[in-house]
């Protein structure tokens, strides 16, 4: 598609970039598909002139898929031009929205990147931000995974998380992973609290799936097993 | 001693085929990255392959930015 006439003609009014993630040592933002939202390959994203991200594409991969996506992202990018500017003149309500804009559309390369600007804003502004900040935590751990030991390492991290009352609250592309590999480490330790929570949680949010209801069934009967072994 | 020195050879030889060096992983690297730049639909048009010249050619042309995430390393 992209090496089509049509795509051609469509893209002149937008900038083409094309990130190739290599794994070639030295190569520059190697990680850039994970901050981007990203998780798999191919993966096609609109951004602002900052590096926001203002949309992701849904529907075909084809030009009809892609106005779509661009007619998104401008509405988005629109949105996030007037918070820029306002929070620029110094408007606290502007900084603090901008901020959470930022967590969720890739604007942070690094966790640590955002908890510096968290830490700046006053305790008030605080409190709203901590879900949004953990959310994209989640986002880039899970975007950054590099082995099943690294997978089970961040199930752990998820866990201790779930464990503590805290838990992810985005968008359910991620949750599956994230719920996935908290069940994997509950499993791996026979933990039932988390893995009684990650119940829940699956059941509320995938409930009518099959798949998933009998997934949820099988995780129920393990737990009665373990209940049953520590009697 | 002569076959002691006979079996660690064959070790080492045996290991340095088993395992490839990282720079012949690298090599491959490349060599597949090189084969990702030749891709016909980079040559129709032009793409910023920079993430930081997208971002300025974005920033002066006041233009969304079409970003396509892709890889080299494998298929």
């Amino acid at each position: 598609m992209l090496a089509t006439k049509e795509f051609t003609d469509w893209s002149a009014g937008y900038v083409l970039f094309a990130h190739i993630t290599t794994q070639v040592p030295g190569d520059k933002h190697q990680d850039l598909l994970a901050q981007k939202g990203g998780n798999g390959f191919p993966h096609l994203v609109m951004l602002e002139p900052s590096g926001m991200v203002v949309a992701q594409l849904e529907g075909d991969r084809d030009v009809a898929g892609f106005a779509a996506m661009a007619t998104k992202g401008q509405a988005k990018a629109a949105e996030i031009k007037k918070l820029i500017d306002a929070a620029a003149g110094g408007d606290k309500a502007a900084q603090v929205a901008l901020f959470k804009v930022r967590l969720e559309v890739g604007s942070f390369a690094t966790v640590a990147d955002a908890r510096k600007e968290f830490d700046a804003l006053a305790d008030a502004d605080k409190a709203a931000l901590e879900q949004p900040l953990y959310d994209f935590s989640v986002r880039l751990r899970l975007g950054q995974l590099t082995s099943q030991e690294d997978a089970l390492a961040a199930g752990k991290e998820f866990a201790e998380a779930i464990r503590a009352g805290k838990s992810f609250k985005g968008d359910t592309g991620t949750a599956q992973g994230y719920w996935s590999l908290a069940v994997n480490y509950a499993k791996s330790v026979k933990d039932v609290v988390v893995a009684e929570r990650c119940i829940a949680a699956i059941t509320e949010l995938f409930g009518d799936n099959e798949n998933a209801q009998r997934f949820v069934k099988q995780l129920t009967d393990e737990v009665a097993t373990w209940k049953a072994e520590k009697k | 001693m002569n076959k002691l020195v006979g079996v660690v050879g064959v070790l080492v030889v045996g290991l340095s085929v088993a395992t490839p060096s990282a720079s012949a992983q690298d090599d491959e690297l490349s060599t597949l990255k090189a084969r990702k730049l030749a891709s016909p639909f980079l040559a129709r048009v032009t793409w910023h392959l920079d993430y930081d010249l997208a971002l300025a050619d974005a920033a002066r042309s006041g233009r969304l930015i079409f970003a396509y995430f892709t890889r080299s390393y494998a298929p």
